[in-house]
């Protein structure tokens, strides 16, 4: 928006020693008569900037905005909103620590039916999206006006949790893609299929592949046809990709046919105390390489590999169709299949098997599929028997027992190597006997445990001041 | 004057170890001999030496006396001093003769010299002033042969020069006492390297030819003209002089405070109005790392004396001491269009064609559902936020409905710097 003219402007620039330039026409005084062209120059140039700057008006307003609704829930009390103010500010305890005392001020304001004050809502959503962890606490207490600010910044674009319009999947891009599959497996997943369907034949290897791999989320018998069809894929890496997915579908037809090659290798033996021995399997025919029997690579015996493979994609029913119970199948597993086995019970959530395979060494990731009260027991025998098990107390489910509490509270002020190697696994544990360990401080003097101990006390009466400023 | 609040003692301290020292020392315990009147507090505190110390602050500064061998300004005892009467426990009355001679003599030091056997006189006064004239005429004249050197040459040309042209050339304009041109000179490089270059280095150069054009011709000048002549060249009236020449009394309304830097330069402007509708920039400068004077309250409302420079409305303005609280702004009564608010800038610019911003007072709503975010009046007319704001607090308050901003417009664009919401005016 200049208020020189064109002539002007260039010969400033390229200089009066090289170009002239008339006086403009539109400026509304006369040039100096007796003047040199430098001079002339500056001129114009002095009355185009007057010109230029008071001459600024204002824009028109096009699509028109609405205004936020109003808020129907009220703002959290003002001890509340301090408190917000004082960890949003301020890092008394760490990062880690900071990030849960937002997230469980953030919940007890949704819970109470309050939301985050105007003055704090920028705060907030700036930090929730610095702090993944934080997003969906912000989703919950930030209210209407929240929401509308967050559909007007792209950097708070992570807001939306839903699509508000669809995208063309055809045009889209990489990105735009893989967020529109994220979405959409949690809510229709059967559309996304549909989408990923329609473009496979043109789709790049490595683009295939991506799109397979978000099948994981909400997988479902809908998902077959299109696994099945990955297997014949040209891309090796889409073809291994859709092997495992497979696992998650006992129903399919690569189970059924993975049952096929299964039931062979399985034998009970004995009559008093049945025993279960499994073969290791055969070369596998064309339809078991589709299926995922390939090369083993370097080091590794290929028949481990393919026994590996066939327990994970079998359903679970062909191991207890030997009649066998499950805690005999698995107390005589060969270590080849057991991690086949482990694959397929984390992939159907069995808790029967997760129960029996922990018992034998099983990873922590099947303490997922236990209720709260088995994997309590399981995660307090593997720590009676080693300290170092304290990280498994992390993977239990929030808050814990009591009866786990007092458990682990006992250890802590026995064992101060213990309280080192829990020292941040311990947020679970039950308010009531945090309370009793604060009552054992003034004791505990300057042994190890005390400060664990002490910061635990502290983060819960964090916690528990957030709760009651909302009362 | 009333006592003021801890957060702002706190603000006063030079760093968090010393207000972390002072809030120790802010008990009764080791304090003696304490006592405060309107301007002054004073008490003497048990170190580890044998004699107190003794403390005072002049409030009307704030300035800081200890007898302490610290070399923090404020001490931590200063500090404690000023806590504890912040929260009452000092009480009025009492005397302590050394702190009152302090505050006469700091009194005598920093006021108007009215003493006419100490002022200098006339005859000297009047040569340094033409020669004060003749350096500025020659700076003047210099920046008028270095203009037409550059556009001979060309802008062109001239963004491949070093930072070193733009220094020399501000450096000869300090010399010649004209240091609102070596201001001017010294943005060029920066202005240069934008993406509007083009624009942006013309208007510069056409600005600072009017500026020699106009001191060539100030004879012709009215006495207002004159003053923002001299405003943008950086001739400074001393404060003596706008004190004894001017002096109002009002309810001043606090509209809003911004500090930007400039280099090593530190400006905080105080935007004030009056009840009657006239409105005051207040300027404090600091240099280096040294402190600003603690901002005022945006909201509160001043009552007492202030003294404008001459000029054209918004006129500088300073303020005299003893302000005292007169409650908190609840509307922008003076609030408008966009329009109207450009229509302001413009006839600002006729009345002082060098000034960089405008204050204006809207009544509209933040829209951004495009991405862009802008204010909009009620009658369609929209303006853009300045580059270095960050509308989004803005939002959050006003959640899109039409409120009262008040701001600066500059270069076409807003700088909100408060906003009524839920009755009082607040800073986004």
């Amino acid at each position: 928006m200049s208020g020189h003219a064109s002539d002007t402007t260039v010969a400033a620039t390229l200089g009066t020693a090289r170009r002239s330039a008339a006086w403009p026409a539109s400026l509304p005084a006369a040039s100096r008569p007796d003047a040199d062209p430098t001079t002339t120059l500056l001129d114009a140039l002095a009355l185009g900037s007057a010109l230029g700057r008071a001459g600024l008006r204002s824009g028109r307003i096009g699509a028109a905005d609405e205004a936020a609704i109003d808020d129907p829930r009220p703002p959290a009390p003002a001890r509340a909103a301090d408190l917000l103010h004082l960890h949003l500010t301020q890092t008394v305890s760490g990062r880690a620590t900071t990030a849960e005392l937002l997230q469980h001020w953030l919940r007890v304001c949704a819970d109470r039916g309050a939301r985050v004050p105007h003055h704090l809502l920028v705060p907030v959503l700036e930090r929730a999206t610095r702090e993944e962890s934080l997003r969906p606490g912000a989703r919950g207490a930030v209210g209407a006006r929240g929401a509308w600010l967050a559909a007007r910044n792209p950097r708070w674009s992570w807001f939306v949790p839903a699509a508000v319009e669809e995208p063309d999947w055809v045009t889209l891009d990489r990105d735009g893609r893989a967020a529109l599959l994220g979405r959409l497996r949690r809510t229709a997943p059967a559309d996304a299929t549909a989408l990923i369907a329609s473009t496979w034949a043109t789709d790049a290897a490595t683009e295939r592949r991506d799109h397979l791999l978000t099948l994981r989320t909400g997988l479902g018998p809908a998902d077959e046809p299109l696994l099945e069809r990955a297997l014949d894929d040209r891309a090796a890496s889409v073809r291994d990709a859709a092997g495992p997915l497979l696992d998650g579908l006992p129903g399919s037809r690569r189970a059924a046919r993975m049952a096929d090659r299964l039931r062979p290798l399985l034998a009970t033996r004995g009559l008093l105390r049945r025993t279960l021995t499994v073969a290791l399997p055969d070369d596998p025919d064309p339809a078991g390489v589709r299926d995922g029997l390939g090369d083993a690579g370097a080091g590794r015996s290929k028949r481990d590999l393919w026994l590996d493979r066939i327990a994970a994609g079998s359903p679970l029913s062909v191991w207890t169709d030997t009649a066998l119970p499950v805690e005999a199948i698995v107390r005589d597993l060969p270590q080849e299949a057991r991690a086949g086995v482990t694959r397929a019970v984390l992939a159907r959530g069995d808790a029967r098997w997760a129960r029996a395979l922990l018992e034998h060494d099983g990873p922590p990731d099947l303490l997922a599929l236990l209720p709260a009260a088995d994997a309590e027991r399981i995660v307090l025998a593997r720590i009676a028997d080693d300290r170092r098990a304290a990280h498994l107390l992390h993977r239990l489910q929030k808050p814990w027992s009591p009866g786990c509490s007092e458990e682990v509270a006992r250890r802590l002020r026995r064992d101060p190597e213990f309280a080192a190697a829990a020292a941040s696994a311990l947020r679970g544990m039950d308010p009531e006997v945090i309370a009793s360990l604060a009552d054992w401080l003034p004791t505990a003097q300057q042994s190890p445990a005390a400060r664990v101990v002490r910061d635990l006390v502290q983060f819960h009466s964090a916690l528990r001041t957030i709760s009651e400023a909302f009362a | 004057m009333a006592r003021w609040d801890a957060q702002r003692v706190a603000a006063l301290a030079p760093d968090a170890g010393s207000l972390a020292a002072a809030r120790k020392l802010a008990h009764p315990g080791p304090w003696s001999q304490t006592g405060c009147s309107d301007v002054l507090v004073w008490g003497r505190c048990q170190g580890s030496g044998a004699t107190p110390y003794q403390a005072s602050v002049d409030l009307t500064g704030p300035a800081f006396r200890c007898t302490c061998p610290s070399r923090k300004f404020p001490c931590k005892h200063a500090l404690a001093l000023l806590l504890l009467w912040s929260d009452g426990t000092v009480g009025e009355g009492g005397i302590d003769e050394a702190a009152v001679e302090w505050a006469r003599g700091r009194a005598e030091r920093t006021a108007p010299a009215r003493n006419p056997a100490a002022a200098p006189d006339p005859a000297g006064q009047a040569k340094r002033l033409a020669d004060r004239i003749e350096l500025m005429d020659g700076g003047i004249e210099d920046t008028a042969r270095w203009l037409g050197d550059l556009v001979r040459a060309g802008l062109a040309e001239a963004r491949t020069r070093d930072v070193e042209f733009w220094d020399t050339a501000a450096r000869r304009m300090i010399d010649a006492q004209v240091p609102g041109l070596a201001t001017r000179l010294r943005r060029f490089p920066a202005l240069l390297a934008r993406a509007d270059w083009g624009t942006a280095a013309l208007d510069e150069l056409g600005l600072l030819w009017s500026l020699v054009c106009t001191w060539r011709r100030r004879s012709e000048l009215l006495p207002d003209d004159v003053a923002e002549l001299r405003a943008a060249l950086g001739w400074s009236t001393p404060t003596a002089e706008v004190r004894a020449a001017d002096e109002r009394n009002d309810d001043w309304a606090v509209l809003g405070i911004i500090t930007t830097q400039d280099g090593r330069l530190t400006e905080q402007r105080t935007w004030l109005r009056s009840v009657g509708g006239e409105t005051v920039l207040v300027l404090d400068f600091a240099a280096g790392g040294s402190p600003l004077p603690v901002p005022h309250l945006v909201g509160q409302v001043l009552r007492g004396a202030l003294s404008r420079y001459p000029g054209a409305a918004p006129r500088r303005a300073t303020l005299h001491d003893g302000l005292t609280d007169a409650g908190r702004v609840a509307r922008l009564e003076h609030a408008g269009s966009v329009d109207a608010a450009f229509d302001a800038a413009a006839a600002h610019l006729v009345a002082n064609p060098w000034a960089a911003r405008t204050p204006v007072a809207l009544a509209a709503r933040v829209v951004a559902a495009d991405g862009n975010p802008r204010l909009a009046d009620d009658e369609g007319g929209t303006v853009p936020f300045v580059s270095d704001h960050d509308p989004w607090p803005l939002a959050a308050l006003t959640g899109g409905r039409t409120a009262e901003v008040f701001g600066e417009l500059e270069a076409g664009a807003f700088r909100p710097l408060s906003v009524v919401a839920d009755d009082r005016l607040v800073a986004p």
